[in-house]
């Protein structure tokens, strides 16, 4: 097992590699990368010490934990939701939600997608992400292409977490950027009566049920940024995951967008 | 773009006003009134935007129909004299509370040096007292439009060569308005000391009674826009500028309308003194509220200073509204330009957008499944209040239109089986239920209900009302008797007519004709 070791896609995982990418480039949350050698390591308690004291030194608080498996994130597969993740970690679920991470490498579901895809199984390894949770007042994901138009960029918003978002719950807000003037094309506002708070859901308050989620110089940051990062990982497009805590902008997620033509 | 609204069926109250003084009186009209009377408004859409002039303007909206229905309840409950004595008591009291809670903080030093949390800890103090009278006080509109209507049918019957006339002498009453009040107050000072007005010249004497008119009467230009403390400078220009006063007195009409009155049939003795009662409640109410405006916005200017905005800014927000503002003013900063281009507050007693009604997936919740009230407005900014009201023009009708155009009835399912989303059936409009009647198995479909109905709710597969919310008749009954309803739909018994085959979908609250 290592903490933080060397940078390469090989021991940070795609994940991994990506957050690392990002950190030079934007406002990531911190985290830090576990690799294992042998996925039983995880039930060493010399090992959980060494992970917890990591934890504990750098003072990470509430985490999420998340898989960065060796193969995903490519460019031509996601692996997306194949993987468990982890929200709302404290020092006392860290163990559990580390192996129960690992231990969804060897779902069928895995094995079935592999089949699928093409990719060797076995080449499959299991790196570990675990990264300080962002409390976000907005959150949402921005892809810099949309399946119609290489002009536009289409942000998606709401409410709390965003994973109330891709697990369908609530309907976000929907503002259309042009790439080239930054420009705000188009607002649809999603009505939201209930948004994700760490494990819950709450009600919106109701003065803000059919309220903008983001400010007009927000949506014109978060593109800027997108579009920045986009560049810099050189990638046709990229769909990128983000929240605002408080007026600052994180990026939690990048990659490649794979649902142009 | 400028909508017009169906003004043969709404009610539409314009004038200038700022969101925050008069979305003060929408809280007491819903939660405070439902819980009081057992009913309340069903519908009210207030949408402000700027006049020609760049005036803020408030439009209110509620439909006349559903005003009179729960004007009606108020005539059954006031003619029942104890609850009448209650209610007299009651309303007096509250008016007094909230008066002495204005007033202190109108004249208390303390208000400049707290800090803005404290001020909205006082302005929600004083806002509860406030709902607290306003729930009685919004018995004014609906129970003189009722009671006005059942004296007035009366009267057509029975007086028809001077009808106007009776009416009337039987709306006079003893009692003065303040605004007369006021009058003759400044009349009086006028008259002792005219050499001194007109020269300019004051003296002392005169001094202090204008000083002591403008303390008791501060109040006497406020409005649901802004206030304006009345100070002596004003005082003495009214009454320069105050013509001759021609005060008509009621002594004619006064003895016409005892006449009248001792050979009327007690009930509508009864009725007679509603009317009065209602036109006494709206003038009194007037002289309260802008006593208590002028503490409202005493503590808005304290917090607006305190969290650097401006005072009209801060009266964009709606009450409910400050302790958020307050927490993250900076939240606020894009969306006051929003409101500033157009705003809209509305509230009903049922739902107004399909995410509010959620539908229990287990057949036990849905046994006792009620489709909740709203209890808190429904708030739109800028650009998206055109889209909601296209939205809610569906099932609301806010725009005009004709009856025939349109295709989709919709409204709210109150009670139905899950097992059974949804129903066919033929239609039996019934307006008059005493000679109307409903064969068994066929759908109900009526204005609203009453307990004339109870035969023919009894019989039906299924009943559709046009108006009514969660308190309703139709919403209550159904419920006990476990018979699917919906109601609000607006049209039904406009559109569908007796033998028409329907199919209702209760999951999506539509009907649709299948065969005319």
């Amino acid at each position: 097992m290592e903490i933080n070791p060397t940078v390469t896609l090989e021991n940070l995982g795609g994940k991994g590699y990506h957050l690392n990418l990002l950190r030079d480039i934007c406002n990531v949350p911190e985290f830090f990368v576990i690799r294992f050698d042998d996925l039983q390591e995880i039930d060493d308690e010399i090992i959980q010490n060494q992970i917890l004291n990591y934890y504990n030194e750098n003072e990470y608080g509430l985490v999420s934990v998340r898989s960065s498996a060796t193969v995903e994130d490519g460019e031509e597969s996601s692996f997306a939701g194949m993987f468990d993740s982890i929200l709302n970690v404290r020092k006392e679920g860290l163990i559990p939600a580390i192996k129960e991470v690992v231990d969804s490498v060897k779902g069928q579901r895995v094995v079935d997608y592999c089949k699928l895809k093409e990719i060797d199984y076995d080449q499959v390894a299991m790196r570990v992400v675990v990264q300080k949770m962002v409390i976000p007042r907005v959150a949402g994901v921005c892809f810099t292409k949309t399946s119609n138009s290489n002009e536009k960029m289409v942000i998606e918003a709401c409410f709390g977490l965003g994973e109330a978002l891709v697990s369908g719950k609530v309907t976000p807000d929907n503002y259309m950027v042009d790439r080239n003037m930054l420009s705000i094309e188009n607002v649809s506002i999603g009505f939201q009566k209930i948004m994700l708070k760490q494990n819950e859901y709450e009600d919106v308050p109701f003065h803000k049920r059919n309220a903008k989620k983001l400010s007009d110089t927000e949506i014109e940051e978060l593109a800027k940024v997108s579009l920045h990062i986009e560049e810099n990982l050189s990638y046709d497009a990229v769909d990128i995951e983000w929240a605002y805590e408080g007026s600052k902008l994180y990026i939690l997620q990048a990659r490649a967008f794979t649902g142009i033509n | 773009m400028k909508r017009e609204f169906n003004t043969s069926e709404w009610f539409i109250w314009e004038q200038n006003a700022s969101p925050m003084l008069l979305i003060m009186t929408l809280e007491p009209s819903f939660p405070y009134l439902r819980k009081y009377l057992g009913s309340c408004f069903f519908n009210s859409l207030i949408i402000f935007e700027p006049d020609e002039k760049g005036n803020y303007q408030g439009k209110w909206l509620f439909r006349h129909e559903e005003a009179r229905v729960l004007g009606q309840k108020m005539v059954d409950m006031l003619m029942c004299t104890p609850y009448r004595n209650t209610f007299d008591k009651q309303i007096e009291l509250a008016k007094k509370n909230l008066i002495r809670k204005a007033q202190e903080i109108e004249f208390s030093a303390e208000i400049e040096k707290v800090d803005v949390q404290t001020l909205v800890n006082i302005f929600e103090d004083l806002y509860k007292v406030y709902c607290e009278y306003y729930k009685y006080a919004w018995f004014t509109e609906s129970l003189q439009w009722q009671s006005t209507h059942i004296l007035d049918k009366y009267l057509k019957e029975n007086f028809k060569e001077n009808e106007s006339e009776v009416l009337k002498a039987l709306l006079t009453t003893e009692y003065q308005s303040f605004g007369i009040d006021i009058l003759e107050d400044l009349k009086s000072i006028k008259e002792g000391h005219l050499e001194e007005i007109s020269s300019g010249n004051h003296s002392k004497e005169l001094l202090a009674k204008c000083e002591e008119h403008s303390n008791k009467y501060y109040w006497k230009n406020n409005n649901y826009f802004s206030t304006k403390y009345i100070t002596l400078g004003d005082v003495l220009k009214e009454l320069e500028e105050l013509g001759e006063i021609k005060i008509e007195s009621g002594y004619d009409l006064l003895k016409q309308k005892a006449e009248i009155y001792s050979d009327l049939p007690a009930y509508y003795k009864g009725i007679v003194d509603l009317c009065n009662m209602a036109g006494i409640m709206g003038d009194t109410r007037k002289a309260t509220i802008m006593t208590a405006n002028s503490a409202f916005d005493k503590l808005l200017k304290a917090m607006a200073e305190k969290s650097d905005v401006s005072l009209e800014e801060i009266k964009m927000l709606i009450p409910q509204e400050l302790k958020y503002f307050i927490e993250s003013p900076e939240e606020y900063k894009e969306r006051f330009e929003l409101r500033k281009e157009r705003f809209m507050v509305a509230q009903s007693d049922f739902p107004l957008e399909d995410d509010l009604i959620e539908i229990p997936s287990n057949d036990e919740e849905l046994e006792s499944w009620t489709v909740s009230p709203m209890n808190e407005p429904f708030i739109v900014e800028g650009k998206e209040v055109e889209n909601v009201i296209s939205e809610l023009d569906v099932r609301l009708n806010l725009l005009k239109h004709s009856v025939g155009e349109r295709e989709t009835l919709k409204g709210v399912a109150t009670f139905y089986n899950k097992e059974q989303p949804t129903i066919s059936g033929v239609v039996r409009v019934i307006k008059d239920p005493k000679i109307e009647k409903l064969e068994e198995g066929e759908i109900l479909v009526a204005p609203s209900t009453t307990p004339d109905y109870l035969d023919a709710m009894n019989k039906c597969k299924t009943i559709i009302t046009d108006w009514g919310g969660q308190t309703s008749h139709a919403a209550i009954v159904s419920r006990e008797m476990r018979k699917p309803c919906i109601i609000g739909t607006n049209f039904a018994s406009r559109i569908l007519k007796n033998g028409d085959e329907i199919k209702i979908d209760f999951e999506k609250g539509t009907i649709e004709i299948v065969e005319k």
